[in-house]
């Protein structure tokens, strides 16, 4: 049935089909692995850095709590966004397992001298190169639409650490997407 | 609020230009295919995917090969059923010439009893 109604099969369709767990589940759970995961992939990348092996983990975790959890998702809900609210909580698990969310540091966030001064980074690559604390709460905030209230819940950090950490953490890009020579000028 | 005139924007808050430059950023990331795969079959390891009815192969295999054992079960009784017996005449025959014998070779006879008589 599945393969015959193929993409226009709705995520609570395929999410039901998953939960019975019979003939079908495999191939249900296939097509909402190949609908959802590139988003949720990117969201574990840039809380992690890039790391890839770090990124892979989160990620088949994050599949391995989506489906264990089916049964409390709500049906009708946005599937991609719960599914990278997951990834999001996974991925900052791994950081704060290995220790690598520093939020008191104060960090340079100037580039190495050594870099060509009229180099200008991209933004993905700005972001990823920002220490772990910065960045965590930068891609929660401004690219997942997290509130700081949540963030803090979530880093187990008080919300105006979280604003303190955004505000850096922009700054830190900035300064990463500026020219050298603007920031001497 | 500090006076920022001096400053290009807010500190605190994106450009335009910055949140275009957000917006723009790319929403996915494909994921190498081997994790698919590995995915998969963790989730096949926990359970998942293990309540699966056996493939249909497997099945019709099974039945042809029930119904094989069935037919030669049937057609090994029908031939004993049908296995003609022994005519009966025949065996009072060869058991009474054996009861007969049987006694004779087997079961010692007594000696007649031997009267003496004396006379005076």
């Amino acid at each position: 049935m599945l393969e015959d109604l193929g993409r226009s099969v709705t995520d609570d369709d395929l999410a039901r089909a998953v939960r019975r767990g019979r003939e079908g589940a495999e191939r249900a759970f296939g097509i909402l692995y190949d609908r959802h995961t590139p988003r949720a992939y990117q969201t574990a990348w840039r809380i992690l850095g890039g790391s890839r092996a770090d990124v892979e983990d989160a990620v088949q975790e994050t599949w391995v709590r989506a489906i264990a959890s089916l049964d409390t998702r709500v049906s009708g809900g946005d599937f991609g966004s719960w599914l990278r609210s997951i990834a999001a909580h996974v991925a900052i698990d791994i950081v704060r397992k290995q220790r690598r969310l520093d939020f008191d540091a104060n960090v340079d966030v100037a580039l190495d001298e050594n870099d060509d001064a009229a180099v200008r980074l991209d933004l993905e690559t700005a972001i990823a190169s920002l220490p772990n604390g910065y960045r965590t709460v930068l891609v929660l905030h401004d690219i997942e639409g997290f509130t700081h209230e949540e963030i803090g819940e979530r880093l187990q950090i008080a919300a105006g650490t979280s604003k303190a950490q955004l505000f850096k953490a922009r700054r830190a890009v900035r300064a990463r997407l500026s020219p050298r020579i603007e920031e001497t000028t | 609020m500090i006076d920022n005139e001096d400053r290009p924007f807010d500190e605190n808050e994106w450009t335009a230009e910055e949140c275009a430059r957000f917006a723009a950023l790319s929403a996915h990331r494909i994921p190498p295919a081997e994790l698919k795969r590995r995915t998969v079959r963790v989730l096949r390891e926990r359970g998942y995917f293990g309540r699966r009815t056996p493939s249909t192969g497997l099945v019709v295999g099974g039945l042809v090969a029930a119904a094989a054992v069935f037919a030669a079960g049937a057609a090994v009784g029908y031939s004993a059923a049908e296995r003609k017996p022994v005519p009966a005449t025949t065996i009072p025959v060869s058991f009474a010439a054996n009861r007969g014998a049987a006694p004779i070779d087997s079961i010692p006879q007594p000696a007649p009893a031997t009267r003496h008589v004396v006379w005076y």
